[in-house]
């Protein structure tokens, strides 16, 4: 009877070692058991925030664009950066609300890949604008090409894939996969807080109303 | 006087084919040959970006020399990861040949800075290394996309409701924070490389578009 024991006991041991050996010999894959199914977004913002939002026009596409939907909104407000001189064109903080849309999203080594994403990142006009670039634009770092998007005066940027819209006291920044996909973006805004700050409602495809008096000279003021 | 004439003549096609040499120098050498963002997967494509760039050393600044004054100046004097990342120059895709952290250990939050030396000479900025600093958190919560453990780069916030800036510019000023004192020359540009990345624990982390020229004069 003892000597049975001892050979159960070797059985579970045996038995125990074998799993953790297949456990630690494929982390991949257990790591991937241990992971949530679906892919999650953490945004610390909303839709519905966003259109009670009060400091700047917001425009985005609605729910969703292209088959991807909404997967998170974020706002960032910084403190201004004291090394940033006060009659910099340079922005002094970040200052947006980001639509993210997304579609096709797994976990890799770099964080969450997606086969489809694309961007719209709304600044005040007061932060971010074409003036902005202007040492890097000089520098020859950075090449903002001049065109018109919905009857306002935009810059597209070949080189990010990033296209800026100038529009009352925002820019709508937006970014996507390709250069057909970012112009498509830009046709089907809309806007989220229509009259919070003075802004009209915009429905897809209209002419957006034109940059505030200041927001093309980097001249406009924050409010406060 | 005839002969003048077609001296001054030639004179002005000289003249003007240097300006516009000069000027074609500029634009094929500029830091603008490089993209804004660093790549995985050995392919500078948009949808392989990973990270914003917001440091660029230039002047004398080689891989080594770059190296050498991360050490020196400041807290980032161990090596970083097994995940390397690729910088593009001139429509070629080249791995990095900076990565340091201020943690030898990969379980660790961190520090973190990767970047790569231009093939090419900028017409103002001499040789320049680009690169992608950020601090980021050591995560391997279970059942999260972390898990078994992996780095993710710390959000931005709203700075009123206690929200910090992104880990990409904390990453920023971490650095000047050491060069500055030190005496090297800075400059601040805007590239409005703000596009989000989404991290293995769910949040969502972007630069604020500003990017400092570092100048480095010399090694350590």
């Amino acid at each position: 009877m003892s000597s049975l024991r001892w050979v159960l006991v070797g059985a579970l041991a045996s038995a125990f070692v074998i799993l953790m050996a297949v456990v630690l010999a494929r982390p991949g894959q257990t790591a991937e058991l241990q992971r949530p199914d679906k892919v999650v977004f953490k945004g610390n913002f909303s839709y519905g925030k966003a259109a009670a939002f009060d400091r700047y026009g917001l425009y985005a596409p609605g729910p969703s664009f292209g088959g991807m939907p909404l997967v998170a909104v974020t706002r960032r407000l910084d403190a201004a950066n004291p090394r940033i001189p006060a009659n910099a064109a340079v922005p002094k903080r970040a200052d947006w609300v980001n639509f993210i849309y997304a579609s096709g999203c797994a976990y890799d080594e770099f964080g969450i890949d997606c086969d489809n994403m694309a961007q719209v990142q709304v600044w005040p006009a007061c932060e971010r604008n074409l003036h902005s670039y202007e040492g890097a634009s000089l520098a020859g770092d950075i090449h903002p090409e001049p065109v018109t998007v919905r009857g306002v005066p935009s810059a597209f940027f070949k080189d990010d894939t990033m296209l800026e819209i100038y529009s009352g006291d925002s820019t709508i920044v937006l970014f996507a996969r390709s250069e057909e996909q970012l112009f498509t973006l830009a046709d089907e805004l809309l806007s989220v807080n229509a009259g919070k700050v003075g802004n009209p409602s915009v429905e897809r495809k209209a002419a957006l109303p034109p940059p505030a008096q200041g927001a093309m000279t980097g001249t406009l003021e924050c409010r406060a | 006087m005839r002969y003048l004439a077609a001296l001054a003549v030639v004179a002005v096609v000289v003249l003007a084919a240097l300006f516009a040499a000069v000027h074609s120098g500029q634009a094929s050498h500029a830091i603008n040959s490089t993209l804004h963002y660093s790549f995985k997967n050995g392919s500078c494509t948009t949808e392989n970006r990973v990270d914003p760039v917001t440091i660029i050393f230039w002047n004398l600044a080689t891989t080594d020399r770059v190296n050498q004054n991360i050490n020196a100046h400041t807290d980032l004097d161990a090596g970083a990861s097994p995940n390397g990342q690729d910088f593009g120059y001139n429509g070629a895709c080249l791995a990095q040949t900076v990565d340091k952290s201020s943690c030898s250990l990969i379980a660790c939050t961190r520090f973190h800075i990767r970047g790569r030396q231009s093939t090419t000479t900028h017409a103002t900025y001499g040789t320049t290394t680009q690169s992608t600093p950020h601090h980021e958190d050591w995560v391997n919560q279970y059942f999260s996309g972390c898990w078994p453990g992996n780095h993710a780069v710390d959000k931005g916030g709203v700075e009123t409701q206690g929200g910090l800036p992104s880990g990409f510019d904390q990453g920023r000023e971490h650095i000047l924070d050491g060069f500055a004192p030190a005496g090297h020359v800075y400059e601040i540009n805007f590239w409005g490389n703000t596009q989000e990345f989404p991290q293995c624990d769910g949040d969502l982390a972007g630069s604020n578009g500003v990017v400092y020229y570092i100048k480095i004069s010399h090694g350590h």
